[in-house]
């Protein structure tokens, strides 16, 4: 009986929730249309401290709020968080608060697919001052919906100092019918993926780094002879990695950026006659078993190299500390470094540029406050605010003598937090955290080598060229994958081209070719 | 069968006279009701204007309601992709090799455990069936491609004991839906036993005894007992898969395909996904959701019509 | 309840049947458990082994540091506290809203009880989808409150018409003389009904329940403040693959892969659930009132 009582009075109280629940729904659908009119009382700003340096007044705009709203992208620094700190109370943005005179806050979308609360939160009205987008299609649809601020006349005004992130070439990229729409967000790592080696096998089996593709080639031979492995592993099972994998070889062709300038014109570097030459290398390799034969499954390389089952690999630098504490561990040891991309017979080579931003720093339409917006973002641009947001507080966290910062890796570790607020990477700053974790001598030997411009990357919003792109991709993804392995027969490469030109190929070019002649 | 209902409507709940009367006849009934329905209403119901949007060009700065009627352009877009019929071939070839061969398997599972008498090991087996169900994709997905590595994978050096030749089970096209299939099965089995499981358990413990007296063996009493005694359970979650047929299963072919078995394996939102209409397309996604749906919806309405004419009583 | 005895020769196939049946299961069994125990050895491995790969079903190179890290988050305990709050409340609102529809859907002959099923299957294939959600839920004023976790799904169809399977498939006899004794129907479900299912009401408990426990698109969409993630939202972006260079390589630096994190983090999720599941078979016991029921 007590336990029927029990069960009983469990439903009760579910009823008494919903009938709580169906007047909630009642009142808030009430309220619902007041959105556009909750306009804060201005809390008229006591200081616009950041204005001040600009020297500019514009006199039709109010005076900047107070209040700002910063909704960035996930960053996992936000989970470093120690103690009582929390990313809208440490030491570091009461700093910044009280430097720039706004009272910010920041807040983070989640990591999963950004883009779906992006636009719940433009279609809910309640957007924040400043945000982060990330992707350039999203960019360029947000653009096109009007659901963006247009930043020239503040740039011009109020953000002198987005120079110092942005070149007039990046900023032109981001224009929508000839106005700018973002601060593009600053990649200061300009190379991620090299070309990896085991240099212990090199020097056991007495082989010389080689330089050009086929010293390449050779030298993969001659470890198949005597380790009987597949000297070269790659992983390329995820859409849209098969560059990043093929990138160093493709190179050598002249055929690793999606587009390449031919006669003044740009011309996908996929339909290429040395783009089947590029194939054919590959599929020879494939057959000889120099290349791993399960490239197309694997999604990761790292383990090769550390059981000495491939020496080369293509491999992202922040990865290669992983690679060399386990080398470390293991009793065998070994070594890695990275080697120079092979050179091709007409001298090309190269890896992947990686300093293009897809990253937009923007300012909602529907924003309250897009003139502190505008400040606060000069704000951080400062060389001074990059010191802050990069070390942390002076003689806490760092020391400064003679204009020198030293900065212990202890002190570094202590604010692991620090990269959530700056809104794009300067160099120094970046070489700074690198060099406080001891990484840059990971990062530092890519530097030497050529990175490949992609032309387009400059180009703004072409819709035939966008909207296509990524189908594009994936069917030469999917071809130049079965022509390695065989499973397409290379003679058939013309049609494979003629397909890509009738699924959209040709007009994505010629539309692209619309922008680079008036360039 | 006692348990079972007559089918015949009671005397005191017949329908006579119209809805007013009704709710006051049996206003009981309908008060308990309500809490689900209320739910219903306020959390998928008011949102289902939402659908328009399949129709319209959605800007999120005019609103659903404001945004630009577009008709049929984006369904027209998604059917004109060249590989729309073949994704669309791909995902209901999936997704019925998976009701053939992955539904009985649980039932299956159930039926044995059921017949189990140690009760300890029972307990055990059924813990351990269930637990890939709470692994993700990404992980048993990666597990599954170390397993069948043509070079080191376990499965292949058994193949390679045996004296033969290394099968490359995720690039050869004639291989790859069955590693879908057996990978499907060996996840989802265990937790898809519980309900059949608790169904048996339902079953009143003197037929079995009526059925040892009057000699019946044990294939005899699973046959003529234990099935028809989960027959409903199993019609109903029948219908429900026949209903999601277009769905063969997103996260699973995502992390397991690669370019190579495209062709096979592009199912429609795996293609959707890949080319990257997921981002901020929600109208083209929503008109291929709404595709799936209306699908769907009329699979399961054709499905239950057939399940109530032959005397079921189907999900609804 | 007196079984015959059955005859020598149905005892040896039945015990052969049993020994077969046994060691099938147990097989079956054992293959399932496996990555389970891959990813508990990889937690408990040391990170270079890891990467290489090495780890298969034991761990190597003993350690606990994916452990420490992950436990060392106090968001972790925040995050742990949210979501058992979410699946306690949510299960037990759940089951209180799902038991309560079942039995009136499972009355054979109440008027428009097919129409008002129908309501509830048509919400298994149509969604309005995330936006008009997103705005309803705000505009209930759920947003940023863990009931946004909990209402929005918190009847599940699929769960409602098992429950109703299993309602009207129990006999009648004993609804019919409680009526006859003037018991209302709320009694009537709590007092006859749902004693004869309990079985299944474990059953679909469960399956809400780990469903809330998995919750993780609402967290996303309708949860901002930190101080409210549920534990699948913390861990999974503490571990997940695509964060900026100079923070992976900062846990590597601080001795553990993300490979090792990611299977402790899985390991912390799912025990839980294990813990629980032995309660749940304590009802997956046969006859406990049927056979009273009878007769």
């Amino acid at each position: 009986m007590a336990k029927t009582k029990r069960r009983t009075k469990r439903t009760a109280v579910g009823i008494g929730v919903m009938v709580f629940m169906l007047l909630a729904a009642g009142c808030g659908g009430n309220d619902g249309g007041n959105k556009a009119a909750d306009k804060t009382e201005g809390q008229s700003s006591s200081a616009a401290t950041a204005s001040d340096k600009g020297g500019v007044k514009s006199t039709e705009q109010a005076k900047a709020l107070k209040d700002l709203k910063i909704t960035r992208l996930y960053h996992g620094a936000m989970e470093t968080f120690k103690g009582s700190d929390t990313i809208n109370s440490n030491r570091l943005i009461d700093k910044l608060r009280e430097e720039s005179g706004f009272n910010i806050q920041y807040e983070a979308l989640p990591l999963e697919n950004p883009s779906q609360k992006i636009s719940i939160i433009f279609a809910s009205g309640d957007v924040p001052d400043i945000m982060t987008i990330a992707g350039k299609s999203d960019y360029f649809k947000l653009a096109k919906q009007g659901a963006l601020e247009p930043l020239d006349d503040l740039i011009a005004k109020e953000m002198p100092n987005v120079s110092n992130m942005a070149g007039q070439e990046a900023l032109d990229a981001v224009k929508f019918d000839g106005k700018i729409y973002a601060i593009p967000y600053r990649q200061a790592q300009k190379v991620g993926n090299g070309l990896l080696a085991r240099t212990d096998v090199l020097k056991e089996l007495g082989l010389q780094e080689p330089g050009t593709l086929d010293e390449f080639y050779e030298t993969m031979k001659t470890i198949k002879e005597k380790k009987n492995i597949a000297p070269l592993s790659i992983a390329t099972s995820n859409p849209g990695y098969f560059f990043d994998g093929f990138t160093p070889f493709a190179a050598a062709f002249g055929v690793a950026t999606p587009t390449k300038i031919k006669d003044g014109k740009l011309v996908f570097s996929w339909v290429q006659p040395e783009y089947k030459e590029f194939l054919e290398t590959m599929k020879k390799w494939y057959d000889e078993g120099l290349l791993d034969q399960e490239f197309a499954i694997k999604k990761g390389t790292q383990d090769t190299l550390i059981n000495g089952t491939a020496v080369f690999t293509p491999m992202y630098w922040g990865s290669v500390p992983e690679i060399d504490n386990a080398l470390k561990d293991k009793k065998e040891g070994g070594t890695v470094g990275f080697i120079a991309p092979p050179v091709g017979k007409n001298g090309e080579s190269g890896l992947q540029d990686s300093s293009i931003s897809t990253t937009y720093i923007i300012i909602p339409k529907q924003a309250k406050n897009k003139l502190g917006a505008a400040q606060y973002l000069n704000f951080l641009y400062t060389p001074e605010t990059d010191e802050l947001v990069n070390y942390g507080i002076e003689g806490t966290d760092y020391t400064k003598k003679d204009g020198v910062i030293t900065q212990t890796p202890e002190q570094s570790a202590n604010i692991p937090w620090r990269s959530i607020y700056p809104l794009g990477d300067t160099d120094a700053g970046f070489a700074a955290r690198l060099k406080a974790k001891g990484l840059l001598p990971y990062y530092e030997p890519l530097l030497q080598y050529k990175k490949l411009r992609e032309e387009t990357n400059y180009a703004p919003s072409v819709e035939a060229y966008d909207a296509k792109f990524t189908e594009l991709r994936n069917y030469m993804e999917e071809n130049s994958m079965k022509f390695i392995m065989g499973k397409r027969s290379l003679s058939e490469f013309d049609d494979y081209v003629k397909d890509f030109n009738a699924k959209g190929g040709q007009e994505a070019i010629d539309a692209m070719n619309e922008w680079y002649k008036n360039k | 069968m006692a348990k079972t209902n007559t089918g015949l409507p009671r005397p005191d709940l017949a329908a006579t006279g119209g809805p007013l009367r009704a709710i006051r006849k049996h206003w009981d009934l309908y008060l308990m009701a309500l809490p689900a329905i209320a739910l219903i209403v306020i959390f998928k119901y008011l949102p289902m204007y939402g659908v328009i949007i399949a129709f319209k060009d959605y800007n999120p700065m005019q609103g659903m309601l404001d945004s630009e009627w577009v008709g049929f352009r984006f369904f027209r877009e998604l059917f004109l992709f060249d590989e729309f019929p073949q994704v669309v071939r791909n995902t209901v070839a999936i997704s019925l090799m998976k009701l053939a061969f992955g539904f009985p398997v649980p039932i299956i599972l159930a039926l044995l455990l059921n017949e189990m008498k140690y009760i300890r090991l029972k307990r055990t087996i059924q813990t351990m069936t269930y637990l890939p169900h709470f692994i993700s994709w990404v992980i048993i997905g990666g597990i599954a491609i170390d397993l069948l590595s043509p070079s080191s994978g376990m499965v292949n050096k058994a193949i390679e004991l045996l004296g033969f030749k290394p099968i490359f089970f995720l690039t050869e096209e004639g291989w790859f839906r069955w590693i879908l299939i057996a990978s499907d099965i060996w996840k989802e089995a265990g937790w898809g036993a519980i309900i059949f499981l608790a169904a048996l358990i339902g079953i009143n413990d003197e037929l079995y005894q009526a059925a040892t007296v009057d000699g019946a063996n044990r294939w005899r009493q699973i046959w003529h007992i234990s099935v028809p005694g989960l027959r409903a359970t199993i019609i109903v979650i029948l219908l429900l898969r026949i209903g999601n047929i277009l769905d063969a299963g997103f996260e699973q072919v995502l992390v397991m395909y690669n370019p190579t078995v495209y062709d096979v394996s592009d199912i429609i939102d795996t293609y959707v996904f890949r080319v990257g209409l997921g981002t901020m397309q929600f109208s083209l996604t929503a008109a291929a959701g709404l595709f799936k749906s209306i699908i769907g919806c009329i699979l399961l309405v054709l499905a239950n019509t057939l399940a109530r004419r032959m005397g079921e009583e189907g999900v609804y | 309840m007196q079984t015959q005895k059955p005859g020598i020769k149905a005892v040896r196939s039945d015990s052969v049947f049993q020994l077969l049946n046994a060691a099938f299961l147990s097989l079956i069994s054992v293959s399932m458990l496996l990555p389970f125990i891959h990813i508990a050895a990889k937690s408990l491995s040391d990170q270079s082994h890891v990467v290489a790969k090495d780890v298969w079903l034991w761990p190597k190179g003993l350690n606990f540091s994916s452990y420490d890290f992950v436990l060392s988050y106090k968001q972790f305990y925040v995050s742990f506290g949210n979501s058992l709050f979410i699946t306690v409340v949510g299960t037990l609102i759940s089951m209180a809203v799902t038991l309560l529809a079942a039995y009136p859907l499972s009355r054979n002959g109440l008027p428009y009880r097919r129409l008002m099923m129908l309501i509830f299957v048509i919400t298994m294939f149509f969604s309005g989808g995330l936006i008009p959600t997103y705005l309803i839920v705000k505009d209930v004023g759920l947003l940023n409150s863990l009931w946004s976790v909990i209402l929005p799904g918190a009847l599940a169809p699929f769960n409602l018409i098992l429950i109703r399977n299993f309602f009207s498939g129990l006999p009648e006899a004993m609804e019919e003389s409680a009526r006859m004794d003037g018991a209302s129907s709320l009694r009537i479900l709590a007092q006859i009904y749902v004693p004869l299912s309990m079985p299944a009401i474990a059953t679909i408990s469960m399956f809400y329940a780990v469903g809330y426990w998995n919750s993780f698109f609402q967290a996303m969409m309708y949860l901002t403040d930190r101080s409210l993630m549920p534990l699948q939202v913390f861990l999974l972006q503490l571990v997940s693959n695509d964060k900026p260079a100079d923070m992976v390589v900062n846990d590597v630096l601080s001795g553990v892969t993300p490979e090792s994190m990611r299977a402790a983090a899985i390991i912390c999720v799912v025990l839980p659930i294990l813990c629980v599941y032995p309660f749940i078979q304590r009802y997956f016991v046969k006859g406990i009132m049927l056979g009273a029921v009878k007769g």
